[in-house]
């Protein structure tokens, strides 16, 4: 571990805020756990406000009816 | 000297060059082009059988399969009665980061095959059972045991995707109308899907690795890119005809969606490694991505490895390493010893690469250790003996397999299944064998498998191979016939090997008749056209080979066989300069080739570059320190261009102490023509060992062509040397006593029993025929008995080839018989010549 050396990913030195989108994309999946990390921490704080404001959580992942892909059907 | 303060060694399984190259060009690929701008790249030579874990293990390790034991995708628990996937218990040898464990070196490996159960190395390993997925997507998913050292590393487990986690949104990169699938009907998306969640969990660990943990040396293997291109290489451009649009449309952008995400993750990889890190990226096989594509996967264990194309990639930078260089001839044995030596570390001699010392920017010399098995200071890190195998974890890297293709699905006999995957990893076994021509211990295994599984015709044309290649050419030819009469004998593949054996039965008409009548069903294959061009050759049309040969590359342009059947056309014919770049193309591609190397060092020598050429002619004395024509080759550079006489000196001196020369023999019993033959040698141009005290006579009116010291040979045989490089005539009850240190080519003349007798009683002044008196039986057998032992000695002696001519079948067709003999005697004779020799008026004894 070599404490100076700066590892945060690139895309998130960029000025612009960067949006972690709930659904997540391929970019994060390659910044391997930290993007994991990231897009995950997304989901739970989403995850978060919509129980505080008294709505269903709909995470996809549990309530999908199809396949393992974490895709729904075009049904 | 140590080059390398840190490596991280980046394995993409099945990348290859053919598709990456248009992506550069393309500007898909940024990140690797940049790395490749500021290092060096190359082809990577993968070996036989190209098997992932076998692959993988042999880059580990430096060694070969009959060296380090994984043998397969499974191994036979011998506990439970049953297969299990190959485990990390089954390697024999060290490992990279066992080397390194006892130097006190930290290293990170993750997801290697086969890793588990992970060792207990200095640093961490992460199982290749990992990031395997069995539960379904919300239910419990615990890691398989034996998937994390050290223990206390097993938080690890969070960075593990699930394919339930993915959303549309990773899809779409790979599978932009994914929308349109049917998954009901379509399962392809849930294929991308479990790749890219595997992937994505080795990645997750070996990122957190990188940045929290410290390590010398960190090897991570990403499989994604080998299994992409197994389940959609088929949909990838151009279309292909067996390929419907709908699909091809929706699938043709996954494989290159596949390398574009490993570009995104090696752009982390490397900001996380830094630049002051040596990073290698290899992969152990390529993939076909083109025309050469197969039709159709064939029904056996493994028969997916039949869409892997024979060359991998390699490419390092880092401090030390040359860049924007391309460098020649890898293969995965280097890689061991080349990562041994970036550390500083001695390679051990009992491994079979080489250091890619082209790859540094300045001089490395290699040090040497005998083995480091034999090493015992310092903890090593590997596993504890015997333990039992975790059935759970076993059985779901098994249904990943059987799913991929690569098992077959186990039959309800347990012990029938677990016979069955013996026997093919003793096929695998024997492959490498082959690979090291270690031929004679491949037959040993092949002869086994193949009587106990005559049906299984890889088996057989395997056994051919070895056969034709340690020059068991009876052998070859009933095993051949056999073949030809099984039921599942592939037509295509056997008359290819029936015509190579033709050719080794010097009988290249045949191998030519066959080949054109072939044809029509083999003209897709590189091979086919090679071997016709190998006939050509022999017949000495050396125009028409190199066309031959050019037909293949047309097929095939990395086909290293072909540029070097190029190169010798061009030889022959004088064309120096061309048949050097053709070599050169051939080295390129395939540098353990020997061949390719004498082939450079000619063209060079003609060419006048006489320095360049002693680097070549010296490669093949590396490669192949047995080759006489090499040696001989640098003592004469030396001797008459360089002027360095105690450099010609070594060499001359060498070849007198270690290498004896070739003698050709014309032997058979008295009266069988072998003065004919010796004759046809000595109008074809070749030198004769003789003293022309024998005169001719009524008997052999064109003369005896005898030496009188081989008379002799009883008592002395060491005239020998006197014909080395030359044709002698021996009669066959001699043979047994010339000495063994030789190489003989012996052509053997054969003639029926009762005209021999006749003959020689001719000779000998009394004018009747056999038949007219009582047949001598008891010569008759004495001289059979003679020809048992003489051909008992060429059996036995390694040294010696033979071609069995018939005295009536070179009377009745010289011209074949000329072109034969050439072909067997490899040189550039006068066939016309030859002809003139034979006079059918001399034919005098015919039985009755």
């Amino acid at each position: 571990m070599e404490e100076e050396k700066d590892l945060t990913p690139q895309i998130f030195l960029s000025n612009e805020k960067f949006e972690i989108p709930e659904e997540g994309m391929l970019g994060l999946l390659a910044l391997g756990d930290v993007g994991l990390k990231m897009w995950r921490q997304k989901r739970e704080s989403i995850k978060a406000s919509i129980q505080s404001s008294g709505n269903t959580v709909t995470d996809k992942s549990v309530d999908q009816k199809t396949t393992d892909t974490g895709l729904t059907t075009t049904d | 000297m140590r080059l390398a303060k840190k490596v991280l060694l980046i394995g993409w399984d099945a990348a290859d060059w053919k598709i990456i190259s248009p992506m550069l060009d393309a500007g898909l690929l940024p990140t690797l082009n940049k790395f490749v701008e500021q290092g060096v790249m190359g082809n990577m030579a993968t070996l036989d059988p190209p098997l992932s874990p076998i692959l993988w293990t042999s880059i580990a390790t430096g060694k070969t399969a009959d060296e380090h034991g994984i043998l397969g995708f499974v191994e036979p628990d011998t506990v439970n009665q049953t297969v299990r996937p190959v485990s990390s218990r089954s390697r024999k040898v060290k490992a990279l980061w066992n080397i390194f464990s006892q130097k006190g070196l930290k290293s990170n490996v993750v997801g290697w095959w086969p890793s588990n159960p992970a060792e207990p190395i200095n640093g961490a390993m992460v199982s290749n059972f990992y990031q395997k997925v069995k539960a379904k997507y919300g239910e419990p998913w615990p890691m398989p045991d034996g998937s994390i050292h050290p223990k206390e590393l097993e938080h690890l487990s969070e960075w593990r995707v699930h394919p339930g986690e993915l959303s549309l949104a990773h899809i779409l990169p790979f599978v932009p109308d994914a929308l349109k699938v049917d998954q009901e009907k379509d399962k392809h998306l849930s294929s991308v899907a479990k790749i890219l969640a595997e992937c994505s969990s080795v990645h997750g660990a070996a990122t957190w690795l990188m940045q929290n943990t410290e390590w010398d040396f960190m090897a991570v293997y990403y499989d994604a890119i080998d299994h992409f291109c197994h389940g959609f290489m088929k949909f990838h451009p151009p279309q292909r005809k067996n390929i419907p649009d709908n699909l091809y449309a929706l699938y043709k952008d996954v494989v290159q969606g596949a390398y574009r995400f490993h570009d995104m993750m090696l752009e982390r990889l490397l900001q996380l490694a830094g630049d002051d890190t040596t990073v290698m990226i290899i992969s152990d096989h390529g993939f076909h991505s083109d025309h050469l594509r197969p039709n159709r996967i064939p029904k056996e264990p493994a028969g997916p490895a039949f869409e892997h194309a024979p060359f991998g990639i390699f490419t390092m930078k880092g401090p030390h390493i040359k860049k924007d260089e391309r460098i020649y001839g890898a293969t995965l044995l280097d890689i061991a010893p080349t990562v041994l030596t970036l550390f500083g570390l001695p390679v051990g001699r009992d491994m079979q690469g080489k250091v890619l010392n082209q790859s540094f920017d300045k001089k490395v010399e290699t040090e040497l250790i005998d083995s480091w098995e034999s090493v015992t200071e310092g903890n090593a890190g590997m596993l504890p003996g015997e333990e039992r195998e975790d059935p759970w974890a076993a059985k779901a890297a098994m249904d990943q397999l059987i799913e991929l293709g690569y098992v077959e699905k186990p039959g309800e006999d347990k012990e029938k299944a677990m016979q069955k995957i013996t026997d093919e990893s003793q096929f695998y076994l024997s492959r490498v064998l082959m690979y090291r021509k270690k031929y004679l211990d491949a037959i040993i295994i092949l002869e086994k498998i193949v009587e106990e599984n005559p049906d299984r015709l890889r088996y057989g044309l395997a056994l051919n191979e070895c056969y034709m290649a340690a020059n068991k050419i009876a052998e070859s030819r009933l095993l051949i016939d056999k073949l030809r009469s099984s039921e599942t004998a592939e037509l295509a593949r056997l008359d290819l090997l029936e015509a190579s054996l033709f050719i080794a039965e010097f009988k290249p008409r045949k191998a030519m008749e066959l080949l054109e009548k072939a044809e029509k069903r083999s003209a897709h294959l590189p091979y086919y056209f090679n071997e016709l061009g190998r006939v050509y050759q022999r017949l000495g049309k050396w125009e028409k080979s190199q066309a031959t040969y050019n037909r293949a590359l047309d097929i095939d342009v990395n086909n290293a066989s072909a540029h070097l059947g190029i190169a010798r056309a061009l030889l022959r014919t004088k064309k120096y300069a061309e048949a050097a770049e053709e070599s050169i193309a051939a080295i390129g591609l395939m540098y353990a080739m020997p061949q390719a190397h004498y082939c450079l060092g000619e063209a060079l020598y003609h060419l006048k570059h006489y320095e360049d050429a002693v680097t070549a002619f010296g490669m093949v004395t590396s490669l192949a320190p047995g080759s006489r024509k090499a040696h001989q080759w640098l003592a004469k550079i030396y001797r008459e261009q360089l002027h360095d006489s105690e450099k010609a000196k070594y060499h001359q001196q060498f070849i007198m102490e270690n290498i004896k020369g070739t003698v050709t023999v014309v032997s058979g019993l008295p009266r069988t023509g072998t003065s004919m033959v010796m004759q046809m040698l000595q109008q074809g141009g070749m030198e004769i060992l003789t003293d022309n005290i024998r005169n001719s006579d009524n008997n052999n009116p064109k003369g005896y062509l005898e030496f009188e010291k081989v008379k002799a040979t009883l008592r002395d045989n060491s005239w020998v040397n006197e014909a080395t490089d030359k044709a002698v005539k021996v009669v066959a009850p001699l043979l047994p006593f010339l000495p063994d240190n030789y190489s003989y080519k012996i052509i053997f003349m054969q003639r029926d029993m009762d005209e021999v007798l006749r003959s020689q009683q001719v000779m000998l002044g009394h004018n009747r025929s056999v038949k007219q008196d009582a047949y001598p039986i008891a010569l008759a057998e004495a001289f059979t008995k003679q020809l048992e032992k003489a051909n008992a000695w060429i059996a036995r002696t390694p040294g010696a080839e033979v071609l069995k001519l018939n005295y009536k079948d070179v009377i009745a067709n010289p011209l074949e018989a000329a072109e034969t003999i050439t072909a067997f005697l490899d040189e550039d004779l006068e066939i016309e010549k030859m002809v003139s020799a034979v006079d059918e008026k001399l034919y005098r004894n015919k039985a009755e």
